[in-house]
């Protein structure tokens, strides 16, 4: 079954008149991770961001059409469109610090939504950071950029939705987070029937924690194809390329 | 060339709300690099790399221990224009509003009256940038183009020692690559001694010479980066090159903290 459908979705920009993005197409079900790759500027965070129509809309248009769980999301009202996204869907933004209200300490963004200690604490100490106690007391200006990275990650992970989105999550991660990361966001996908959508551009995470991958370039997306699948001889060109940038880099 | 001996370092927090804290960050740190090398410092956040860089510049004072540069003791490495620093954040480091060509020509004035045009203009074409881009102000150049400019300037010190902090992070692969490239080619034609340090295990083990692995402020092994990569000695570079291919998992955090112990 699908749980998330886009039908030729375009972007366009209203302030420079160009296309960001045309005739793109994707279907996503649950128990797996995606992720779309791409270079810097082709266009991977206005995508996610689109998805739940959170592109500023007075410069930005939109075609196409767009389901998530049976939602049709061009067609909802603002009110119904927060609500959609409360119950369904979490993003961990690019910026991890300034996605934070600066004047709210910590503590604030785990007791809105009521979770647990016990899962709070398992979380922090799984992602090797300090104590929960002593983190919760701190502006969202006053921890690195990594720890406010993983800070953004478990936040999501608590609230359980039904669609995590992320956006270079390993940008600011040392390597080893990252791995847990990736240990993580798997189990996520698989256990619990979730779907994981991730952006990113470091191709050797994306290949090891991913079902499906996909490129964008060119304004779009290529098909997602299955990890497995990729040491095969029918991956597609955009792919190719990116993944022979990667082994460049490797070897 | 250049030669730390048994450095220590701590911070101190200045801070006017908080009580005063004195944290060590750099634990007899002893490194010797050769001319013409390229030479790598690897670790996590946290592990001092980026205090240690500052140091080999001579932008922070050693608390104890010895800095030795060509043979001599030297208690002020900073005044030292054969040394150069890229920092970490060399991207905020041009100015927007300023013409590129004028942010150049000030600074290679320093070093020479003569041809400064054509000195800038074959240096544009070592780091790879055409020469449309001296007529842009810094606020149009991209990120990668800002970092190059601020190499760029660098080089007009004729540096014989360039040590970089971090160059690789928030770039896509196709930029590491050329960085890479170009950091290779400055070392070979200009015989230009680097010390790079970063995060990253796989992109700085692909192109230096030596190695130093840095933990919580000590060099916990050092040697040739071929045979650390194929025989890593320590329990922690181990466990960095199992990260660096996404193999770790929670189990191997936990043995490591015992193991480490």
């Amino acid at each position: 079954m699908v749980n998330v459908k886009l039908d030729f979705l375009k972007i366009n920009s209203e302030t420079t008149t160009t296309t960001l993005i045309e005739n793109l197409e994707f279907q996503l079900t649950q128990n797996n991770v995606y992720t779309i790759l791409g270079k810097n500027g082709t266009g991977k965070t206005s995508l996610i961001l689109a998805l739940t129509r959170l592109l500023d809309e007075n410069k930005f248009s939109y075609k196409g059409n767009i389901n998530i769980f049976g939602n049709d999301v061009f067609n909802l009202s603002q009110n119904e469109l927060s609500n959609f996204r409360q119950k369904n869907v979490r993003y961990v933004f690019q910026d991890p610090i300034g996605c934070l209200d600066p004047l709210k300490k910590i503590g604030y963004f785990f007791e809105r939504f009521q979770f647990s200690e016990t899962e709070i604490n398992e979380q922090f100490d799984y992602f090797q950071l300090p104590a929960y106690d002593e983190i919760k007391k701190l502006h969202p200006y006053e921890l690195s950029v990594g720890m406010a990275q993983r800070v953004n990650i478990i936040l999501s992970l608590l609230a359980k939705p039904k669609l995590m989105i992320l956006d270079e999550p390993t940008s600011a991660l040392d390597l080893p987070i990252a791995n847990l990361l990736l240990e993580r966001l798997k189990q996520f996908a698989a256990q619990h029937n979730n779907i994981v959508l991730i952006v990113t551009q470091d191709i050797v995470f994306a290949k090891k924690v991913s079902d499906y991958l996909a490129v964008l370039a060119n304004k779009t997306l290529s098909t997602f194809r299955g990890v497995k699948a990729l040491n095969g001889n029918d991956t597609e060109q955009a792919l190719k390329n990116f993944l022979n940038l990667y082994n460049e880099i490797v070897n | 060339m250049l030669k730390l001996s048994k450095i220590n370092y701590s911070a101190h927090s200045d801070s006017l709300t908080a009580k005063k804290k004195t944290k060590q960050i750099l634990y007899d740190i002893s490194l010797e690099v050769n001319e013409g090398e390229i030479f790598g410092i690897v670790g996590e956040s946290g592990a001092g790399k980026t205090t240690l860089a500052k140091i080999l510049s001579g932008i922070l004072n050693p608390d104890s221990g010895e800095i030795i540069y060509r043979g001599k003791v030297t208690k002020n490495i900073a005044t030292e224009s054969s040394i150069q620093i890229l920092f970490q954040n060399s991207i905020e480091l041009i100015n927007p509003f300023r013409k590129v060509d004028d942010i150049l020509t000030e600074v290679f004035k320093l070093y020479s009256n003569e041809n400064i045009k054509e000195k800038i203009n074959e240096m544009l074409n070592i780091v790879g940038l055409p020469e449309s881009i001296l007529n842009k102000v810094g606020s149009n150049l991209s990120g990668g183009e800002r970092q190059r400019i601020a190499l760029l300037r660098l080089l007009a010190a004729n540096p014989s020692l360039l040590i970089i902090d971090e160059p690789f992070s928030a770039q896509d692969i196709e930029s590491q690559l050329n960085l890479i490239k170009l950091f290779e080619r400055l070392n070979k034609e200009f015989n230009l001694t680097i010390i790079c340090v970063s995060h990253d295990l796989q992109v700085i083990a692909k192109f230096t010479d030596k190695l130093f692995v840095l933990k919580d402020g000590k060099i916990i092994e050092e040697g040739i980066t071929s045979e650390i990569m194929t025989s890593p000695k320590h329990d922690y570079t181990k466990f960095l090159l199992k990260a660096k291919n996404f193999d770790l998992s929670y189990s191997d955090f936990i043995n490591l903290k015992e193991e480490l112990k």
